[in-house]
């Protein structure tokens, strides 16, 4: 699903690079579809101006949900393989996997998608980064015996994580209605192309055979899963309503992850004046307040 | 940006992530005592804040509801929770009447602090760096910060502090990025639609009083 790209090359050499080819195509023609029916790529002017009940909400991108029955089905088919696949499975990996055995995982998976990492610090023309990607793939594969060691990390280069949504977003792209993918959860229809550009940077995958792919893939997700059981499920447990949570969650950090990539050295907050400065006449009362110099009680203030 | 969670593959679970980051956050700027904090400022507050919390989870032999009803009580000194409640309700302010006020500042009180004093004790390992801070719109200020060591390295924090009777409150916490205000009112946004204000205290209600699994 994830690893799309093929090049001529590998479909002459190895064999099933052809169905990645195949399902690269499908994916592409899905996101295309996407785009036109969200009308994003052309329309993003022109779209009317939130509504008063959308801009009550305060975040006007994540209040943006015109899949959202459609989304909140995935969602519930998510939330289910989750509960009784993902984290059975996890469970069971953490209880069976020493700690060094779970680290070097994480640490070759690292390695792995770092690629993608690098790629699209290319196309952010983000050179510093560029320079810790290639220093970090280096050092790990050689001195860190193919990833199994995260020597960079000792050393004091940091692990970037770029996304190709993150690039698009950097190139001025939109992000489009939230769209929640079956299995791979939370994202955009700018994040769901972005998935698919992000394939790209773990090309050699092509070069494995298919079920060898989704082992390397599945063990991370599982490992990865094993580390976060309480806190997700805590999250998921104390949530009014989680599938908003989710949205709005990943619709503000897609948002800052850009601009980050765009040199804001600190992301703020969506729609920030209605954010903070909601007018019910809490200016007034906190005015009066101040003026009166006592404690007013909640009950004492607004009517 | 440096996140240290690398998974391209799982990306969109990492909103969720950090926003359980938002809870080691939140605790942290919880830790603020009330007492010292009226002349501190906003820095000043948070530095404490964060000195406080980190006090009471090293402070070895302390049984963990003695830990938490202290984070909680470091909780209720450092938020200004009736300045959090008007905003994270926005627009739905209207419609409580004065009793549900009341109750709304009360339940959401108590559904912050149980919220995040549960999962602080995960967070023991993490040390908070105090950046600077940030002169916002209308003399609001954020005080930066990154979580040092621990699962989440490398993750900033900034914490939103506005001064009334002059002492400087948190009234948002802001993980790489995402806003927790903002996350919480699209929620209770979403609800009060469905369920109308009754329902949003009733479920903030069945949260509070729901007991901890054993997990």
């Amino acid at each position: 699903m994830k690893r799309e790209r093929s090049t001529d090359k590998a479909q002459i050499i190895f064999p099933s690079a052809g169905l990645w080819r195949r399902q690269f195509r499908l994916a592409w023609a899905t996101g295309l579809f996407l785009v036109l029916l969200s009308g994003v790529a052309v329309g993003e002017e022109n779209r009317p101006p939130p509504s008063e009940e959308a801009s009550a909400v305060g975040v006007g991108a994540a209040s943006d949900d015109p899949w959202e029955k459609m989304n909140r089905g995935i969602f519930t088919f998510n939330e289910v393989s989750d509960v009784y696949v993902l984290v059975p499975v996890a469970k069971a990996w953490r209880w069976a996997t020493p700690h060094l055995l779970h680290v070097a995982v994480r640490n070759v998976n690292g390695l792995i998608l770092m690629p993608t990492t690098l790629i699209n610090n290319v196309l952010q023309f983000n050179g510093e980064h560029v320079m810790e990607d290639i220093g970090r793939i280096m050092v790990n594969v050689s001195f860190g015996l193919a990833g199994l060691i995260d020597v960079a990390t000792m050393m004091g280069i940091p692990a970037n994580d770029e996304s190709f949504d993150q690039t698009l977003g950097y190139w001025g792209a939109p992000p489009g209605p939230y769209l929640v993918l079956p299995l791979f959860g939370p994202s955009s229809v700018r994040g769901g192309i972005g998935r698919l550009g992000d394939g790209a940077g773990t090309f050699y995958f092509t070069w494995l055979p298919i079920w060898a792919t989704f082992l390397v893939r599945g063990v991370d997700i599982i490992s990865w899963r094993s580390d976060h059981i309480e806190d997700i499920d805590l999250t998921r447990r104390e949530s009014l309503d989680y599938y908003i949570f989710q949205r709005d969650a990943y619709m503000q950090l897609s948002q800052a992850r850009v601009d980050v990539a765009r040199g804001v050295a600190v992301p703020e907050p969506v729609d920030d004046a209605d954010l903070y400065f909601f007018d019910d006449g809490y200016e007034e009362d906190l005015n009066e307040e101040e003026g009166a110099g006592s404690g007013a009680k909640e009950e004492e203030r607004g009517q | 940006m440096a996140s240290k969670n690398r998974l391209v593959g799982l990306r969109p679970l990492l909103p969720v992530l950090l926003f359980t980051l938002a809870g080691a956050g939140l605790a942290l700027a919880q830790a603020e005592g009330g007492a010292d904090s009226a002349a501190a400022g906003p820095r000043a507050v948070v530095q404490d804040t964060v000195d406080r919390v980190l006090a009471v989870l090293d402070e070895p032999g302390l049984a963990e509801d003695q830990r938490r009803s202290r984070i909680e009580a470091l909780a209720f000194s450092v938020f200004d929770f009736e300045t959090v409640s008007r905003l994270v309700m926005a627009r739905n302010w209207k419609k409580l009447d004065q009793d549900q006020r009341v109750v709304f500042v009360q339940e959401f009180k108590q559904y912050l602090s149980r919220n995040y004093g549960r999962r602080l004790e995960r967070y023991e390992k993490a040390q908070v760096e105090v950046l600077g801070t940030r002169s916002e719109p209308r003399r609001d200020v954020s005080v930066l910060t990154r979580v040092v060591g621990g699962q989440y390295d490398g993750i900033t924090m900034n914490y939103r502090l506005r001064e009334r009777k002059s002492s400087w409150k948190v009234i948002d916490v802001v993980i790489e990025g995402v806003s927790m205000l903002a996350n919480f009112r699209a929620q209770f946004a979403e609800v009060v639609s469905r369920d109308g204000v009754e329902g949003l205290l009733e479920a903030m209600r069945t949260r509070n009083m729901a007991p901890d699994p054993a997990d």
